[in-house]
């Protein structure tokens, strides 16, 4: 045997332990859970002004009731509004209080397609979304514009665009 | 203790048991100065993946594997390698379940570095192309919506991908007793295309193991000469 050989047979017998470092640090577990698993459609608000002045207040309209998700707010500009996780459509009361003491009243109709989605075995399930179809009743609100269909963890994407009727 | 870390401990011992075998074998004595005169195919090997199969016995995934070597004059070994990649994974806490078993496959070449090409011992390195085209199932109990209510189902079943990716090893085998060798290789495995199913990141691929677009492996192997 040569003597570059001999050096390089030393080393390779500490290879294997090399091996088995590397694999007991790789077999250290991790979480690949997203730090942000929330999915939520997000509702952009629009009137002339830089935010809505009125205050607005939602419900999600359940087969068992109303149920408030957000309440009396003031100066929104957007809101995050979870979403259903498998239903086909999702309705939303939207209820708005001017400083007049005047109420208007709105019915949100969100369709949506529904996906399962898997991130890791440590994950709690969860579902993203594709928006469909959006429709609106016409008290408070002018109109709705899908503006990214997709809902999923990345919470800066403006989904939905309100569109609110200017008043005297 | 859990499954991986057991996994671990077996092949520690088993490196540790073997350490001393292979330090006292000998080397080869003398080394030709005469032009090769060896067959272009010196032999051929056959061989199995010790590891995988023991991470699969004893962990809830790892991989059934074995290769076809060639062996080109002692310096050049062209390799298939191929398996069966399983899952079977429910975490305790989510109650998530993660199903899969699909083949794989390898092929490569490896360059011996030693100079003596024909000393008991070799050191490799090589690089391998992978596939596999694979299904996975996903499921959970009912997931109860704590704002619209009501329960939705989770569950997801033969959902399609496939994978191409490229390794990088380093090895060493020994000459135990003839016919036998035993080697060591370790692998770096880097996703070089994919297809993901909109459902979401497969949690275990066949032949490229966990990780999701790269990362380090090994193979223990028990090899036949023919």
């Amino acid at each position: 045997m040569r003597e570059n050989d001999k050096h390089t047979i030393t080393w390779l017998r500490a290879l294997p332990l090399a091996f088995l470092l590397v694999q007991m640090l790789a077999a250290c577990t991790s979480i690949d859970c997203p730090l942000n698993n929330l999915v939520k459609v997000n509702l952009i608000m629009k009137n002339e002004n830089e935010s809505l002045q009125d205050t607005i207040t939602i419900s999600a309209i359940r087969a068992s009731g109303n149920d408030t998700i957000f309440n009396s707010g003031v100066n929104i500009s957007n809101l995050a509004i979870p979403v259903s996780y498998t239903q086909e459509e999702d309705l939303l009361h939207i209820t708005l209080n001017d400083t007049l003491g005047n109420t208007y009243s709105d019915t949100l109709t969100i369709k949506k397609t529904n996906q399962i989605h898997f991130e890791s075995v440590d994950c709690q399930p969860n579902y993203f979304h594709t928006l469909t179809g959006i429709t609106t009743t016409c008290h408070a609100i002018d109109s709705v514009v899908i503006k990214n269909p997709n809902i999923d963890y990345d919470s800066s994407k403006e989904n939905i665009y309100i569109y609110f009727t200017p008043r005297d | 203790m859990t499954p991986a870390k057991k996994t671990y401990i077996f092949i520690l011992l088993l490196a540790i048991s073997l350490l001393p075998a292979c330090a006292q074998k000998k080397m080869v004595k003398t080394e030709s100065v005469k032009a090769d005169s060896s067959a272009f195919i010196s032999n051929v090997a056959i061989s199995v993946d010790l590891a995988g199969a023991v991470q699969r016995w004893v962990s809830s995934y790892g991989q059934y594997e074995a290769a076809l070597r060639v062996n080109i004059k002692g310096r050049y070994f062209p390799i298939i390698e191929l398996g069966i990649g399983q899952a079977d994974n429910e975490d305790d806490v989510t109650n998530v379940r993660y199903k899969t078993s699909a083949p794989f496959g390898r092929i490569g070449i490896d360059f011996n570095l030693l100079k003596n090409k024909h000393d008991d011992y070799r050191l490799y390195v090589g690089a391998r192309y992978g596939y596999t085209s694979f299904k996975y199932d996903i499921e959970a109990p009912p997931v109860t919506d704590p704002v619209w209510g009501g329960t939705a189902t989770y569950q997801a079943n033969d959902v399609k991908c496939y994978y191409h990716w490229m390794e990088a090893a380093a090895g060493i085998d020994v000459k135990i007793a003839r016919p036998v060798r035993l080697g060591w290789s370790i692998r770096y495995r880097k996703r070089i295309a994919h297809d993901h199913n909109p459902v979401g990141t497969p949690w275990y691929v066949p032949g490229f193991g966990r990780g999701d677009s790269s990362h380090i492996a090994g193979t223990f192997n028990l090899i036949f000469e023919l």
